[in-house]
């Protein structure tokens, strides 16, 4: 574990090197400022609005950093030509697996992490209130998923080049995100086979719209039950272990050889 | 040794990135301010970026107060199966209880999404009319809901909708005289921006001539009065209580309830009913005969029908 630890401690270097982080958060900061500034028909700056406009920020940019960050682990050591004197070293395939996920997991987490601050202190600074377990529990399972699209961007990228593996994972979450939530409801008006399929999708795909808990904290419904968090907690450690299992069923027998470098 | 004017290019170019956003800041809001004064003639920018896509935005952001006033719940949609192991913790993680929101200070909240809304599709005036309701209403702001309807009549300056909820805004607020103006124009324009195959639109016009009438009772003008309400019972001719107001008024007797009495009532309720959402709505048996604060039938009335003319 200490070998995937360090594998891990890599990504986090990378990302601080690319500054992409400082980029997201000045637009976050920048984008707050300007919504809190806005006096809407002149009754002054509506704090709720805010919340929500810095929580989906969260997620977006969350989103975009996670699917960069891991997809390029593995495919950039591959194309620099440096995977193969890493896997010389004493370190078995499916420790760099993890150490990769962890990196970018915890380091994009951490970007994370930071801007929720930022929102909280907006709106702090204006007047306005999050309750701070909703938003802490909010936090934890947004991390969680967090955890699922980085498994599921290092499970692709050692089968796919970087731009692939990316694009492949953006599609993949954001239809997950928006499909799964929805096909009780699509099939009502489906019949047949159509439903069959979609039943079958229903029961497969992961369910990212359990880590999303920002109805709860922007309208103030307080924190959700500990048992069921819980479970929530569980569900995504389950999917991030079959995805991160996938990952070393496509890299463990996987051949390198100098001439796979661009 | 050559630190130095490397320095001063690096500040030389921070001076013209900030000089650079300063520029463009200012352009920004001389821009905005130059569009607003200008009314109908400039183009939002929303609609210059977005062309004929602001209708499905407005619409969208339009929807998103009303799940904003149902503190992030949207409507229910009928589905294939419930209370799977997923369904029941999703509505532990996002609750979708029927509640509103209420209060000045809640109802701020949806303020955005109407502003937005109007600002992408300036053209609806549904927006408009909805958030001076809750301004003038909840927020107990007419001031504000005046300017949000004025905004209006300047982008859709022959639209009946935003005179007719001028008109509502002046009486709520006792000013009868430029009540009657903005109800006159609400008549005037609905010959040439309202559809009279739509029954909503006829409801309105009823609405309206149901207001000029009691207004033109309070002023005196009984003819008037008469000929206002004759035509609003050819549009809504079910109306015993308004039956028996007419043929007082052509026996000149005196009235019962009062103008002013009635006005008021008709105002509370048509408040009532835009508190009412769809939910309620369905709840609510429109064929019976149901009473309001004056005492008669308004099983017919047109703030009802107004009310419920979009959630049904």
């Amino acid at each position: 574990m200490r070998r995937a630890w360090t594998v891990a401690s890599v990504a986090w270097l990378e990302l601080l090197r690319r500054k992409e982080i400082y980029v997201l958060l000045i637009l976050l900061g920048t984008m707050l400022f300007a919504l809190v500034s806005m006096n809407i028909f002149g009754l002054g700056s509506v704090v709720g609005f805010v919340k929500d406009a810095g929580l989906l920020a969260a997620w977006l940019f969350g989103w975009i950093l996670i699917v960069n960050c891991a997809s390029r682990q593995l495919p950039q050591e591959e194309k620099r030509g440096t995977i193969l004197p890493l896997l010389a070293k004493p370190i078995r395939r499916g420790e760099l697996i993890v150490g990769k996920w962890l990196g970018a997991w915890s380091a994009v987490a951490t970007a994370v992490v930071t801007f929720y601050l930022l929102t909280l202190a907006v709106v702090w600074i204006h007047g306005g209130k999050f309750d701070l377990l909703t938003l802490l529990q909010a936090l934890i399972l947004h991390l969680a998923a967090l955890g699922i699209v980085a498994a599921l961007a290092v499970a692709l990228s050692t089968r796919l080049n970087q731009d692939a593996a990316a694009t492949l994972t953006y599609v993949a979450s954001a239809t997950m995100f928006m499909l799964v939530p929805r096909v009780p409801e699509l099939a009502a008006n489906a019949v047949g086979w159509r439903q069959t399929c979609l039943l079958i999708l229903y029961g497969i795909l992961p369910h990212f719209e359990l880590f999303d808990m920002r109805r709860r904290a922007v309208h103030q419904f307080g924190p959700m039950s500990w048992p069921v968090f819980a479970a929530i907690l569980v569900y995504g450690a389950i999917v991030i272990t079959i995805l991160l299992l996938l990952a070393w069923l496509g890299f463990h027998a996987k051949r390198f050889s100098r001439s796979n470098q661009d | 040794m050559n630190r130095k004017p490397h320095r001063q290019k690096r500040v030389a170019i921070l001076l013209v990135c900030a000089l650079w956003v300063v520029a463009f800041s200012l352009a920004c809001r001389l821009t905005t301010q130059q569009a607003s004064a200008m009314g109908t003639k400039g183009q939002s920018l929303a609609q210059s970026l977005f062309g004929d896509a602001c209708v499905a935005l407005g619409a969208h952001l339009y929807q998103q107060a009303d799940v904003y006033f149902h503190r992030g719940v949207p409507h229910e949609q009928a589905r294939a199966f419930e209370n799977d192991i997923f369904q029941r913790a999703l509505d532990e993680v996002a609750p979708n209880q029927h509640v509103h929101l209420e209060g000045a200070t809640d109802i701020r909240e949806i303020m955005p999404w109407l502003d937005m809304a109007t600002r992408f599709n300036p053209s609806e005036p549904e927006g408009y009319v909805v958030a001076a309701f809750w301004l003038a209403n909840e927020a107990g702001r007419p001031e504000l809901a005046l300017n949000i309807l004025d905004r209006g009549q300047r982008t859709i300056p022959y639209s009946y909708q935003v005179q007719l909820a001028k008109g509502r805004l002046f009486l709520h607020t006792g000013r009868h005289t430029p009540a009657r103006s903005a109800i006159d124009a609400a008549l005037a324009y609905w010959s040439t921006s309202a559809d009279p195959e739509r029954e909503e639109h006829m409801l309105d016009r009823a609405e309206a001539l149901l207001y000029r009438s009691l207004l033109r009772e309070i002023d005196g003008e009984n003819v008037a009065a008469i000929g206002d309400l004759r035509e609003m019972l050819t549009i809504t001719p079910e109306r015993p209580g308004l039956q028996k107001r007419l043929q007082m008024l052509e026996r000149d007797q005196p009235t019962e309830p009062s103008a002013r009495d009635l006005l008021e009532s008709m105002l509370r309720d048509y408040a009532a009913r835009r508190h009412q959402c769809e939910v309620e709505e369905q709840d609510h048996e429109h064929d019976e005969e149901h009473h309001h604060g004056d005492g008669h039938d308004h099983s017919n009335c047109p703030h009802c029908a107004a009310a419920r003319k979009g959630n049904h």
